[in-house]
């Protein structure tokens, strides 16, 4: 079974694949197994590729694979079909429950708890209940995009975003969840802090989180 | 072996090619804007590629040496001075002890390179040098060089300092800078949301934008005709690079430069070609550019041919 997929440039080192457009966990996990292809047994020239919602990136080192190819695209899309039809066969190994400590009560919490006419108990009764998959990491070190969530804790961006957020705020936007691992700029709604360190630079893998995970938050 | 700060300078870094393989995490691969400039500065002084430089903008940095020194400097022409004798651009330099090296006049580009035989010495984060503002690791302990710093170095391989003398060939410099401000570009996964008089529009040669003062090492916001999509689609995030130009629900376009986001949700419409990013580097604010549409097939041939020159 052919999947669904149109591949194409990003620049001339990294190639797209791309599914239908969705934020789904078929299509996630259609990814996954393509990013696990690619990895476990990467071809001559692969550098490293980016897993999103519905599309993976594939960047390759064009110099190393013109040593021996005449053209590198094309090299790399006959390898990333193969990679296609081999990620049918890949099971994706569950990795284990995250789980991340929340004190609710964030400066957005009153607002999305009456913006979904629910009250701030429920937010927090429907945030921990649910297991989230993180879709895809972005924006920010560490910084992991998570979901679904509940319907009733769907809420837009804030307007206009703050121009700073405190590390390890806890956050709802656009039927996704997060957690800020640094203070930075940013437009979700919070309604929580976690002291878990989502990213720590020293430690040999500095990102806790990555795209498959499951996560579970935790009021304390 | 050092060199003092005594000015810093307005963003003055320690970076090197940058850290590959950890996109899939959030950490982008940073690393110098302008590669070509960067890898000639190292080879001025016989130092290995991945030798960690000084990028310096202008306002540059004042340093004073203090042992006797062979350093490279090239990119943007900052008119440096060695105790306010001119030092040409794109050559080695033997600094005395005691000299003060400072950068006067702005007069063309925009990020310059300064080399020390031996390499710079700084911190090493996920196999690189390059400076992670965010994060503050790498490069001088993760952060510009302030007044006051001492950044140390380790003499290399170059016995006859003294004597000795590089430059780099100006028909190397021609051939990645040019004369002119176009900047070749081949269709982003995006394009196609534009219709087609955008499109022609988007890639005219007499279609300038101008590079605003809101851009730095993220990006490069550009001013120009408003190009308003007549869907205002919803894109799911995914993966951007270095070249990526997006466009913004306001119509305008930025692109993203080497301390770009690993992902983004604008839709992609073009990429600069990689062969041009160092042309592009050396566009300061307030420059103007215009779009040539090329084909990725010739993207790819044109960034052999520079990576020729520094590979």
């Amino acid at each position: 079974m052919t999947p669904a997929v149109s591949i194409q440039p990003l620049n001339e080192q990294a190639l797209l694949v791309q599914w239908p457009s969705v934020m789904d966990l078929h299509t996630h996990h259609a990814v996954m197994r393509l990013h696990a292809a690619c990895n476990q047994h990467p071809f001559e020239g692969f550098v490293e590729s980016v897993p999103a919602y519905a599309s993976l990136t594939v960047f390759y080192d064009v110099w190393a694979i013109r040593q021996r190819q005449r053209h590198a695209y094309d090299f790399v899309c006959q390898q990333v079909n193969h990679k296609l039809q081999q990620a049918t066969e890949i099971q994706l190994a569950s990795s284990p429950l995250i789980e991340i400590p929340v004190q609710y009560g964030g400066p957005d919490m009153e607002a999305v708890a009456a913006a979904n006419r629910i009250t701030p108990a429920d937010v927090i009764d429907l945030h921990t209940s649910a297991t989230y998959t993180v879709w895809m990491m972005g924006f920010a070190p560490g910084f992991a995009y998570m979901g679904p969530v509940h319907e009733k804790l769907i809420v837009s961006r804030k307007e206009t975003p703050r121009v700073r957020v405190p590390a390890g705020s806890v956050a709802l936007a656009g039927g996704q969840t997060c957690v800020y691992p640094f203070e930075m700029p940013g437009g979700w709604q919070i309604i929580g802090h976690t002291d878990m360190k989502l990213f720590d630079s020293k430690r040999a893998t500095p990102s806790l989180l990555q795209a498959g995970q499951q996560v579970k938050f935790v009021a304390v | 072996m050092s060199v003092s700060i005594i000015k810093p300078g307005l963003l003055t870094t320690l970076q090197d090619a940058g850290r590959f393989g950890y996109r899939s995490t959030g950490i982008t691969p940073g690393g110098v804007m302008d590669i070509f400039a960067a890898t000639m500065a190292n080879r001025l002084v016989m130092n290995p590629a991945v030798a960690a430089v000084m990028e310096i903008h202008f306002p540059g940095p004042e340093l004073r040496f203090e042992q006797d020194m062979l350093v490279g400097v090239t990119g943007a022409e900052f008119d440096m001075r060695i105790n306010d004798h001119a030092a040409s651009n794109w050559q080695s330099h033997f600094v005395k002890a005691g000299s003060i090296l400072r950068f006067a006049i702005p007069k063309k580009g925009c990020r310059a390179y300064l080399s020390g035989q031996g390499g710079w010495q700084a911190d090493a984060w996920l196999g690189s040098y390059s400076t992670h503002t965010l994060v503050q690791e790498g490069g001088f302990h993760g952060r510009p060089l302030q007044k006051g710093d001492v950044v140390k170095w380790v003499p290399g391989a170059i016995t006859d300092a003294e004597v000795y003398e590089a430059s780099i060939s100006t028909d190397w410099i021609a051939q990645v800078y040019g004369d002119d401000t176009i900047i070749d570009v081949i269709p982003g996964p995006e394009f196609d949301w534009l219709s087609k008089e955008q499109k022609e529009l988007l890639t005219y040669a007499h279609t300038h934008f101008q590079v605003s003062p809101q851009s730095n090492r993220m990006g490069y916001r550009l001013q120009g005709l408003p190009l308003l999509l007549a869907n205002q689609q919803e894109m799911l995030s995914s993966a951007v690079d270095f070249g990526t130009v997006q466009l913004t629900p306001n119509g305008q376009c930025i692109i993203l430069m080497a301390d770009h986001q690993t992902t983004g949700g604008y839709p992609r419409i073009l990429s600069v070609a990689a062969e041009q990013l160092p042309k592009l580097a050396q566009v300061a604010p307030g420059g103007f550019i215009q779009f040539r549409l090329i084909s990725p097939e010739e993207a790819e041939e044109n960034l052999i041919s520079l990576q020729r020159l520094i590979r």
